[in-house]
């Protein structure tokens, strides 16, 4: 059995349309990791007692077992709590919040690498504590970290066949769905390879070349 | 190298196992083509960081060498090694636990292993008690990734010592940021 282009091409469109859920599961879940990993990163520099040990055990946690035991969880067990999301939901969230424990720690070397001469011209300023971190800290620390970040959401794109587990209809999902009707899994396996590259490599030729101009400011 | 990092773990799962075997007529065992897909995954990172930290080992740590008529092989075992190998643990910590949780992917061919136990056996058949089968399951993996850690600080101090270095936290703590 050889690659066969008539059914690779009958079976394309049916992949598009599945890449379009790994696209929007990987948008919307970076959008939840950019987010709440900004505001772990922020709340934790607070460093309020007792919030900021329990901070820290969720994100040691949830970066040291896998992401796809915590979709499992969130599938399966939430609904006993009362809780019921749909499989897309779930594949947001757990994304989302995976994630956002790796780019608190991205944050947080931005920040970091801020010079302490920043942080005491604000106090001089006597600029209130909002506009310290919107006009003077996050301007200089998340342009620094954006080509970390856009690693992580390369990543994130690439863990979106995990919730094939919980039934998303993503692209390699969606292979298995073909292969399993039609008996001939080269194609749809070897086309859903090919989408990936064919995103995830334009998108880190344009992450290096952001590495490489934050380098030569 | 690009093709592992460029397509997802789960897509090149699938490929060695299901489209190898009508390609080639080879069929891998699931533990085999999943040791051989995460192994290659993996190691693609595993020689960038090998790469990185034999290039951060300062060149004047050659040039002395060779100032003292070291042999090649001496210069690259027994003064760039050391110092690059212990560079390169936390970096290799991280990558060994982001490899602990790709593990779990194999339940997907069906590998004995703990999350397809969990979910494939353990869930249907004792449904009442699933808060504490994922909780057991999640205490697992956390234990083995503690473990983890531990031995590599373990090592990182055996490895600062014999070089007469104190193990520095900055390390670490960059180690972590460009993780991945």
């Amino acid at each position: 059995m050889g690659w066969d282009w008539n059914y690779a091409i009958a079976i394309l469109p049916e992949m598009l349309g599945a890449l379009r859920v790994t696209i929007e599961i990987t948008l919307l879940g970076s959008l939840v990791a950019l987010v709440l990993g900004l505001v772990i990163a922020v709340v934790r520099r607070a460093r309020i007692p007792v919030v900021d040990q329990l901070l820290w055990a969720f994100v040691e946690f949830v970066r040291s077992t896998p992401l796809l035991v915590q979709v499992f969880f969130l599938f399966f067990v939430l609904p006993r709590f009362g809780i019921v999301l749909g499989a897309f939901a779930v594949g947001v969230i757990a994304l989302g919040v995976h994630y956002a424990t790796y780019t608190s720690e991205v944050y947080r070397a931005g920040i970091d690498a801020v010079p302490r001469g920043q942080w005491e011209a604000a106090a001089a300023l006597s600029l209130p504590q909002s506009r310290v971190w919107t006009g003077v800290i996050l301007p200089q620390a998340v342009p620094r970290v954006l080509p970390a970040l856009g690693n992580y959401v390369i990543s994130m794109f690439k863990e979106v066949p995990l919730l094939l587990g919980i039934g998303v209809v993503e692209v390699v999902n969606k292979a298995k769905e073909l292969s399993s009707e039609t008996f001939r899994p080269i194609e749809p396996y070897t086309i859903a390879g090919l989408l990936f590259l064919a995103l995830s490599l334009p998108a880190s030729i344009l992450v290096r070349r952001l590495e490489r101009r934050r380098a030569a400011v | 190298m690009e093709f592992f990092r460029g397509t997802s773990e789960v897509v090149q799962l699938f490929w060695i196992y299901f489209v190898l075997p009508v390609l080639v007529g080879i069929q891998l065992l699931p533990l085999f083509a999943g040791v051989v897909v995460l192994g290659l995954n993996h190691g693609a990172y595993g020689a960038e960081i090998v790469r990185g930290a034999v290039s951060s080992v300062p060149k004047a740590q050659v040039e002395g060498a060779k100032a003292l008529s070291f042999s090649p092989r001496d210069i690259r075992w027994r003064v760039v090694m050391p110092q690059a190998v212990l560079e390169m643990l936390p970096s290799f910590n991280n990558l060994f636990i982001q490899l602990l949780k790709s593990t779990a992917i194999l339940s997907f061919i069906v590998v004995s292993e703990v999350t397809e136990r969990g979910v494939q056996v353990l869930v249907p058949n004792f449904g009442d008690d699933i808060v504490l089968i994922f909780v057991l399951m999640l205490l697992i993996y956390l234990v083995l990734a503690v473990l983890i850690t531990a031995v590599m600080r373990w090592l990182e101090r055996i490895g600062a010592r014999r070089l007469g270095r104190r193990p520095s936290a900055s390390a670490r703590t960059a180690a972590v940021a460009a993780a991945h």
